[in-house]
């Protein structure tokens, strides 16, 4: 069983992109958003979604200086 | 098995003070701390640092404040350091016999088939003795769920 854990997604934080990557593939539903530290709901305007493999994408683009930050469990 | 926690840290909050503990100690590079349920990020200057995983200690870049309403929460998620022992394991090379096999977690390699009694498995190499079947199940390509007794 793989643990759970945070990383900071790769991807440009400009306004524009709204696709990021974990490092790893994560498990489907586990992926959770946090966006200058506030936790943001999944289906909402600001959420996100799980696009399989390491892939995220926001349903707004983060903004020049916001910070993302990704809690999801691994897929071993 | 290594399991998340999610703790208020013990620390004391007087806007001097920036080092906090959690209950058990953690495997390094798990932690996540929250300030007032705001989720920092360890890298930036409000950031932390695992200052003594072993204690379960944290280290506050900034101290928490106190403020004429309420005194900071400083919240720490973590995974312990309970062994994984039920965590999946690839097992390259096994060498030794199965007995009474319940429960192995592991990998088996290039395993074409399993029945009766087997003397020589490509990637196990040994014997299983008096087994006329495999009690588990095969899940995800090749994981096999069950318990090895001993390895000789």
């Amino acid at each position: 069983m793989s643990q759970p854990t945070f990383d900071i997604p790769t991807g440009a934080v400009n306004g524009v992109n709204r696709i990021f990557y974990v490092p790893v593939d994560y498990k489907s539903g586990s992926v959770q958003v946090w966006v200058n530290g506030l936790l943001h709901v999944r289906h909402g305007q600001n959420g996100w979604s799980e696009m399989g493999g390491r892939k995220i994408q926001m349903h707004e683009a983060p903004k020049s200086g916001d910070y993302l930050t990704v809690y999801y469990i691994p897929i071993v | 098995m290594a399991l998340p926690h999610f703790e208020v840290a013990s620390g004391t909050i007087d806007g001097v003070n920036v080092i906090f503990n959690v209950s058990m100690p953690y495997k390094p590079g798990t932690t996540a701390v929250f300030l007032n349920g705001l989720l920092l990020r360890e890298d930036y200057p409000d950031g932390w640092l695992e200052s003594d995983p072993v204690t379960g200690e944290v280290t506050l870049k900034e101290p928490p404040r106190v403020t004429k309403i309420t005194p900071d929460v400083v919240q720490v998620f973590f995974i312990d350091t309970s062994p994984d022992v039920l965590d999946a394991v690839i097992v390259e090379r096994l060498v030794g016999y199965l007995r009474g096999v319940d429960v192995l977690d592991g990998r088996l390699l290039e395993v074409v088939e399993l029945r009766g009694a087997v003397d020589v498995v490509d990637g196990l190499d040994g014997c299983l003795l008096d087994e006329f079947s495999i009690h588990g199940e095969l899940e995800a390509e090749g994981v096999l769920h069950g318990r090895l007794e001993a390895v000789c």
